[in-house]
């Protein structure tokens, strides 16, 4: 903890070495949520970069109340939310319909793997991708992410129930007689 | 609510994800930090300039404001044996023909330390002799055996003109011979050789705008200080009682750790490339940028990888692919060592004198490179495996810090001096690549000296 703080010090201090640190510290775990919530490595690159250059010019309001890391996922996630809406104006056809397009292996029970299961959930429409993640990865309220990005909250149930769908078409049946067994 | 088993299944996948981010990730990031408009923070040399200017003023502080009298000097001790001190500076005195008062006023007004400092001036004697059969020459002696120190007894000023005949000077004599005996101060001598061993911490200040040199690469997070140590031999010579210089040869160790480096070996430990058997030496197809220099690698038994950013240039042709990946971990980071031999030229002030002394030490010292050798992991004990490229033959250094003498006998002197280190100029030429190292070191020098 101690360390952390002296991190955290020489973050405020504009320490290069420090903040390099704090960005070695959580890259790892937070180019893994970018990759979430992005569409492609580049994309993913692209928010984690832009989170992190918040994370230093915001460190100077985080008062050390809650973890830090939450702290710092926060900002990742409102900074993905941001790169969505910048989006949303270009979204193609393909951005909402050509799911089988991005995801077509085949895979029998049992073989999926982290990066198999990413990559469905990568290939998700953009605002499906979101609230899929919002919702059942990060715990938001449809209300909270009608919020977020802008949309009712019926809207986002639906968009939920979307997601859900398309990645049960991948997943389903490996996953079915997975929590059918348990 | 029950979860939705899709959400749960693949929160159980995704949650806690860790994946490498791209190194050019950092670069970027540090690029748009740069361009930030931000704060300026004082350099580390000077931030350690100024703690060392606060130290100065503190000691120079304590020297003037302390009370008058509270500070001894060693040099009221002389070859004279004690007993004999008295009497023959009291004949002196008298030939000299000095008046009572006129002693005793400057002995009690003066800014140094009180009275016995005369003991090696010319006033002594004097003083000395015109109190010889009074009162006040007993207080004088009281003074240096009293267990409070002089301090205490200084209050005595307004009886040092009254005359009191009734106590002898042998009498008095005995009792400042008995104060030397009890506290051991001794003639400080002329000339001293000494031996140290001095265990500390090495590592480089970087002298760039910013922490970084080499395109990005944040030296400071990826390097790290080292234990090594420096032993030596000296001399030292009084030139007035409270200076001296030192000088001598010394053995002494700079370097670093640089980390987040993978070090790969052959399981049956075979040679990683093939070497050309018509040269004398054959180098190493990866080069690895530190912060003091390129390392240039001689050891074909191993492999480097940078796993934090892109410190390891490497020829890949000159590795066979598949068998890279059938390398195993050998170790874990390397180490740069400079071995120097080193000649200082330090003076001392001494500034306390008691039943131990203080001096404050400050000079420079030349140092000539004669070993130069990088290790895989932080064992320098071992076989080396490479060595820095472009560093410096002959630097210069600036030395400083305090030393605490701890008498143990008449002639031999235990020091203690927590000691600080720069050097001068960069460690290797190539600033160019890497920007401006300086290495500096900070040890506590433990030794011996004796006195002739």
């Amino acid at each position: 903890m101690d360390s952390l703080q002296k991190i955290l010090k020489g973050c405020l201090q504009h320490r290069k070495a420090d903040q390099y640190r704090l960005y070695a510290l959580f890259s790892k775990k937070m180019f893994g949520l970018c990759q979430r919530y992005a569409a492609s490595y580049d994309e993913a690159q692209d928010i984690l970069q832009e989170g992190f250059i918040k994370v230093f010019e915001q460190l100077p309001s985080y008062k050390g109340e809650g973890r830090l890391e939450a702290w710092i996922r926060r900002i990742f996630i409102n900074t993905a939310i941001e790169k969505y809406r910048q989006r949303i104006y270009h979204l193609s056809l393909d951005d909402v319909v050509d799911y089988e397009g991005h995801v077509n292996q085949n895979h029998g029970p049992g073989t999926l793997n982290t990066r198999d299961i990413l990559a469905y959930v990568q290939a998700l429409p953009v605002q499906y991708r979101l609230v899929f993640n919002l919702y059942a990865l990060e715990g938001y309220s449809h209300k909270e992410i009608g919020e977020a990005l802008q949309i009712s909250e019926s809207t986002s149930r639906s968009n939920l129930a979307r997601a859900r769908m398309l990645l049960k078409d991948k997943l389903g049946k490996e996953l079915k007689v997975v929590y059918r067994a348990i | 609510m029950e979860r939705h088993y899709i959400d749960q299944r693949i929160q159980e996948k995704l949650e806690g994800l860790k994946i490498n981010p791209p190194v050019e990730s950092w670069v970027h990031i540090s690029d748009a930090l740069d361009n930030m408009p931000r704060r300026r923070f004082l350099p580390l040399f000077f931030r350690v300039a100024a703690s060392l200017a606060v130290l100065v003023v503190a000691v120079f502080s304590f020297w003037f404001l302390m009370p008058e009298g509270t500070i001894q000097d060693a040099s009221i001790a002389t070859d004279v044996p004690a007993t004999e001190l008295v009497p023959m500076v009291a004949a002196e005195g008298q030939a000299q023909g000095a008046t009572r008062a006129g002693l005793l006023q400057r002995a009690v007004t003066s800014p140094r330390p009180d009275g016995l400092l005369f003991a090696e001036s010319s006033e002594l004697p004097a003083f000395a002799a015109s109190h010889s059969t009074t009162r006040p020459l007993d207080a004088f002696a009281a003074m240096l055996t009293s267990s409070d120190g002089p301090a205490a007894h200084f209050g005595l000023t307004s009886d040092l003109f009254e005359a009191d005949t009734e106590r002898s000077i042998t009498g008095i004599g005995d009792r400042v011979s008995d104060y030397f005996a009890r506290t051991r101060v001794r003639a400080p001598s002329n000339i001293r050789f000494g031996a140290h061993f001095a265990p500390g911490y090495n590592y480089r200040l970087l002298a760039d705008n910013n922490d970084f040199g080499f395109q990005n690469i944040p030296f400071e997070a990826l390097e790290d200080r080292i234990m090594t140590y420096a032993v030596g031999f000296s001399t030292s010579f009084r030139i007035s009682p409270a200076w001296s210089v030192q000088t001598g040869i010394g053995y002494n160790n700079m370097g670093q750790y640089v980390r987040d480096i993978m070090v790969y070996s052959h399981p049956a430990h075979m040679p990683l490339y093939q070497q050309d058997l018509n040269s004398s030496k054959t180098y190493h197809p990866q080069t690895i940028i530190t912060s003091q220099g390129s390392i240039r690698l001689h050891d074909p038994y191993h492999y480097f990888a940078d796993v934090q950013s892109f410190r390891v240039l490497t020829n890949k042709q000159s590795f066979d692919e598949t068998e890279i990946r059938t390398l195993k971990k050998s170790a874990e980071g390397i180490t740069q060592v400079f071995r120097y031999m080193e000649v200082p030229l330090i003076f001392r002030y001494h500034i306390l004198r008691r039943n131990v002394g203080l001096q404050i030490k400050g000079g420079v010292a030349g140092n000539y490179l004669m070993q130069n050798e990088v290790f895989a992991g932080r064992n320098t004990m071992q076989k080396s495996i490479g060595e820095t490229y472009g560093v410096r033959q002959l630097n210069l250094s600036a030395i400083g810090g305090l030393s605490l003498d701890i008498p143990l006998t008449g002639k031999l002197i235990f020091h203690m001096e927590p000691t600080a280190q720069i050097f001068l100029s960069p460690v290797s030429e190539q600033g160019m690549m890497t920007g401006r190292a300086f290495p500096y070191s900070y040890s506590v020098r433990t030794g011996l000296s004796y006195g002739l």
